[in-house]
């Protein structure tokens, strides 16, 4: 297992122990190693190259924390941290390479459970981005209830631990969050 | 939009989507009143949320893009569900006067001819269900394209539980609602006919109140073992729902009426305590067999003890507390004998499951009891047989010390079981890096040192837990296949390989090594045959690649001794006449094909290129709806052309390649969005019309190759960065520009030879280690210097010559 494992398992029972800071701490080492990630399947530049950033989410997961066996259950809490990690990894890709918030032709991302990252459409993962980054002004729950589910690939039941709410408001929260999203998309 | 209006429309929106779809208007009316931009709001939401209602597994099936379309007397109206086998669209009668609404659901596989039969069979049986709470079958058939249909009636209406939930049904009437479900399920068993799917999304509720089934029997259709191409992974088991499969579904054992029983009771679990009776950790084949064979669901009571509020307030319930209470006893019993892990002590019928929960409503003792103590010890002995087999060498009999051996054979079983679940998760780890990883990303450009990363940390996996548990026959055929696969990404020329042709037959040596020991052991085992002889024919490959021809036909023949057994006993099996057909074509390549270093005998290359041929066209009746078949058929026979114009019979070969291109035509046609079929085709059509240029028919020689350079700007433009794509444009005008060289058009000859020039240098240049590529550049290079000199472009000829030199020096290093 990497070095940084033991200290985000550690980091991981802090979160939820409420420690404060420890969040802050976990975010950018979780970012650093799901970039080298990324960074391993998107290296070629090359067309048609796409990434699904929930593999990637469970693969990071599978590396760091299910070696050292956690004492207590803490996947959804990573996935959960995981996918706002994963989301900033992807924005900050889409920017490296210059991508423009697309005017005209419709993105063609579907916000199935997951999304796909393509190498080709960064600008689609920013008009969603920037999406979010909205409807998290008027609804901060429902926005991060469709960060966890799109970016960290964490199921309905899983979401709900992660933010602790019950399955059926996470139900709710998605099928609104997507029906806006779905909207919003194809407006742009 | 302030937080606040949001919060006012996520109410209505989420209301509205609790009632049924025809009654939401009404709703929204009431609801929105004169607040008109809400009601636009929420009505335009709802509208994309309908949009984006796919199910499970979106597929991307042939069927794709129907609407609009007819078929048979039906035109189909709009895609209204998808799962990962079918498609369901709304559709209506174009024939008739009357309008009347059917649901038509195709399949997303192309059938083989077994599939359609089976259909029809189905069909038949499942068309004489005759119930007012069963979607009636109306309708079936083939469309044009082969793809399997049902025509049913289409009912408008929501799920079981999501109708009890905005209905707010108390318990009660839960009940009730689930016997007419039950009449349902049992009317069709009486009539042979197993659901074998049951679940929420299966049985829906018109705004009404009518119960109605769907998909009776369909799972039965859509059975993965009646599929061709079914890849031989644990995945293939998978049951459609694992959720409300019962533990002989996701085991892929014999179903019966028990398993509708099961899926029943799982249905029933959900509608009283609101939630799944069994949770699974991830999804994978592993975890659901796991959980569903293994795990004990708690009692229903217990669950809704944890029910949060908006669930007891659908059941009428105060607080979790009164539900908990209300589910505790004969309820509990009812659903878990239902739920029981062996069919046969399930209920023993769904009327069974019925009349005990009638019982309760009239307030009569329930058969269902709770399991015993001895049924508890026995389903304890036969999940940890061999534990308590120790243990139970130690006979006792006093017991107390009958239940500390239990204990202790509990508490080393738990260890085992442990170790178990591990060695089981690793080797399915291991093998879906091989499979379903590999597959994924396989055509992704560049995509080849990940992919020989991913396949060799799977290779290690499997060696270790090879070296860590002894000799598992299951585990160290998985490690020979790796070996295979490995190899193929080392240097098999037929996909993307990094060009270690040493490295690829190394690797299909220690394959075949091990796949020996496994003959060995058990010699009969046809999966270890297959291994083998798969070894045996990459070995070959291999040598013929590397210029050994006469090795190869060594290692084929044995491969061929290997595989006739097999493909004669399983005369219906596709994949093997397959492979067999392979090893004769491989065979008449190292005789005689000119794109290899061969033996030189054409008559002995014609020869097996013949018995390919035979078996092929064999498959090809066996399978008329299958198309691999076929273009392996086209394939042999632009073989035989290409010996037959080495043997100087250009009338011959120019025959041959006409059948091939026909062969391909049929199948690109079948396969429009299969890049391959298209690049095929496109083969074919340069290959045929430079015969024919060749030998004098040069009009339709020419005509051909427009043709051939028209499918490659076609593939290209849609997918500009493939490499393939662009070194199949490159060749396209290279020739199509040699043979205006050669009728006299000079000017378009330079033209189309320097844009294929220009394409060549561009690939080349994004792949530098390759050095193929840098060897064909150069070759046309040179010609195009020579077109130029002889245009008496002297400039650019001599530019052109020294890029060649450049190349060729740096290709000498």
């Amino acid at each position: 297992m990497p070095a940084s494992g033991h200290r985000i398992t550690q980091l991981l029972g802090e979160v939820r122990e409420g420690k404060p800071g420890s969040t802050d701490e976990l975010i950018p080492l979780l970012y650093d190693e799901l970039r080298r990630l990324a960074a391993c399947y998107l290296r070629r530049e090359r067309a048609g190259h796409t990434l699904q950033p929930t593999a990637l989410v469970n693969e990071a997961y599978l590396r760091l924390v299910e070696q050292s066996d956690p004492p207590w259950n803490g996947r959804a809490h990573f996935l959960g941290i995981a996918a706002r990690a994963m989301r900033q990894v992807l924005v900050d890709h889409a920017r490296r390479k210059g991508a423009q918030r697309r005017g005209g032709a419709r993105p063609q991302l579907t916000l199935d459970e997951a999304i796909v990252y393509s190498n080709e459409q960064p600008g689609d993962l920013l008009a969603v981005d920037e999406l979010l980054n909205r409807l998290a002004e008027f609804d901060p729950q429902q926005a991060r209830v469709v960060e966890l589910r799109i970016f960290g690939g964490l199921t309905i039941e899983e979401t709900a631990e992660a933010l602790d709410i019950s399955p059926a408001t996470v139900k709710r929260d998605w099928a609104m969050a997507k029906a806006w999203l779905t909207r919003e998309i194809g407006k742009s | 939009m302030t937080a606040e209006r949001w919060a006012q429309l996520k109410t209505v929106f989420t209301a509205a989507l609790e009632r049924p779809p025809g009654e939401r208007a009404r709703f929204l009316q009431q609801t929105c009143g004169d607040d008109a931009e809400l009601l636009q709001e929420v009505q335009s939401l709802l509208e994309s949320h309908d949009s984006t209602q796919t199910m499970r597994e979106p597929a991307a099936g042939p069927s794709a893009a129907l609407e609009g379309r007819r078929i048979g007397a039906y035109q189909l109206l709009r895609q209204i569900g998808r799962g990962g086998m079918a498609t369901v669209y709304l559709a209506a009668r174009s024939d008739e006067q009357f309008n009347k609404r059917v649901a038509v659901k195709i399949v997303n596989v192309f059938g083989s001819e077994e599939l359609v039969r089976r259909f029809r069979n189905e069909r038949q049986t499942l068309a004489a269900l005759d119930h007012p709470n069963i979607v009636k079958l109306l309708d079936g058939g083939t469309t044009a394209e082969g793809l399997p249909y049902l025509v049913m009636d289409y009912v408008e209406g929501a799920p079981i539980d999501d109708y009890a939930d905005a209905r707010r049904l108390t318990i009660h009437e839960r009940l009730t609602l689930f016997l007419t479900v039950c009449a349902a399920v049992h009317y069709a068993h009486r009539n042979l006919v197993v659901h074998r799917d049951l679940k929420p999304a299966n049985i829906l509720v018109t705004s009404g109140g009518a119960v109605k089934l769907l998909d009776f029997g369909i799972a039965k259709l859509l059975n993965p073992e009646l599929q061709p191409e079914t890849v031989v992974t644990r995945a293939a088991a998978r049951p459609m729902t694992p959720e409300y499969a019962s533990p002989e579904q996701v085991r892929g054992e014999h179903v019966t009426v028990a398993a509708d029983v099961y899926s029943l009771g799982v249905i029933l679990y959900d509608l009283l305590a609101g939630r799944l009776p069994l949770k699974f950790e991830r999804e994978s084949p592993l975890e659901w067999e796991r959980v569903v064979c293994e795990q004990d669901p708690l009692p229903p009571s217990a669950a809704a003890a944890e029910a949060g509020a908006e669930i007891c307030a659908a059941r009428g319930e105060v607080n979790a507390e009164r539900l908990s209470r209300r589910l505790a006893g004969d309820l509990d019993n009812i659903v878990l004998m239902a739920l029981r892990k062996e069919p046969q002590r399930r209920y023993a019928s769904v009327d069974h499951f019925a009349e005990d929960i009638r019982r309760f409503l009239a307030n009569l003792p329930v058969a269902a009891r709770r399991a015993t103590f001895g049924y508890r010890a026995r389903k304890f002995i036969r999940r940890h047989a061999a534990a308590v087999a120790v243990a139970s060498a130690v006979t006792v009999s006093l017991i107390g010390a009958a239940a500390i051996s239990m204990y202790e054979a509990r508490v080393a079983s738990r260890e085992r079981a442990a170790a178990e679940r591990r060695f089981n998760d690793l080797h399915q780890l291991a093998d879906s890096f091989l499979f379903e990883f590999d597959r994924a990303i396989r055509t992704l450009p560049g995509s080849t040192p990940a992919r020989k990363l991913v396949v060799e940390k799977a290779l290690e996996y499997l060696n270790r837990l090879s070296a860590e548990t002894g000799a598992d026959p299951s585990l160290e055929r998985d490690l020979a296949r790796a070996y295979l696969r490995v190899g193929d990404i080392q240097g098999n020329p037929v996909g993307p390989n990094l060009g270690d042709l040493r490295g690829w037959q190394k690797s299909a040596e220690k394959s075949r090594e091990i796949a020996e020991r496994l003959v060995k052991q058990q010699p009969g085992n046809a999966d270890d045959i297959r291994v083998l002889a798969d070894a045996d024919y990459d070995i070959a490959q291999a040598q013929l690649f590397s210029g050994k021809p006469k090795d190869a036909v060594a290692n084929l023949n044995q491969a061929i001794a290997l595989l006739e057994p097999l493909a004669e006993r399983n005369a219906g099996n596709l994949d093997q006449q397959l492979a067999l057909s392979a090893c004769y074509e491989t065979l008449g390549d190292a005789s005689g094909h000119a794109s290899v270093a061969n033996l030189g005998q054409p008559g002995q290359a014609l020869e097996n290129y013949r018995k390919a041929v035979a078996i092929l066209q064999r498959a090809r009746g066996a399978h008329p709806g299958d198309m691999e078949p076929l273009r392996r058929l086209a394939i042999e026979e632009s073989k035989i052309g290409d010996i037959l114009g080495f043997q100087k019979d250009f009338h011959g070969a120019v025959e041959h390649h006409r059948q091939a291109l026909k062969m391909f035509q049929t199948v690109a046609e079948a396969r429009p969005d299969n890049a391959q079929a298209q690049r095929e085709l496109r083969y074919e059509e340069q290959r045929l019309g430079a015969y024919l240029w060749d030998s004098g028919s040069r009009g339709e020689g020419f005509a051909l190759l427009r043709k051939s350079l028209a499918i490659a700007e076609k593939l290209s433009a849609a997918d500009p960065a493939n490499a393939q794509f662009k070194d199949d444009l490159a060749v396209s005008l290279g020739s199509l520009g040699e043979a205006e060289a050669e009728s006299g058009d000079r000017n378009r000859a330079i033209a189309d030879v320097r844009r294929a020039i220009g394409i060549a240098e561009e690939v080349a240049a994004a792949d530098p280690a390759n050095r193929q590529r840098k060897a064909q550049l150069a070759a046309g290079l040179s010609r195009f210097a020579n077109l130029l000199d002889a245009a008496g472009q002297k400039d650019e000829a001599q530019r052109a010559r020294r890029r060649a030199q450049a190349l060729q020096r740096e290709l000498a290093h």
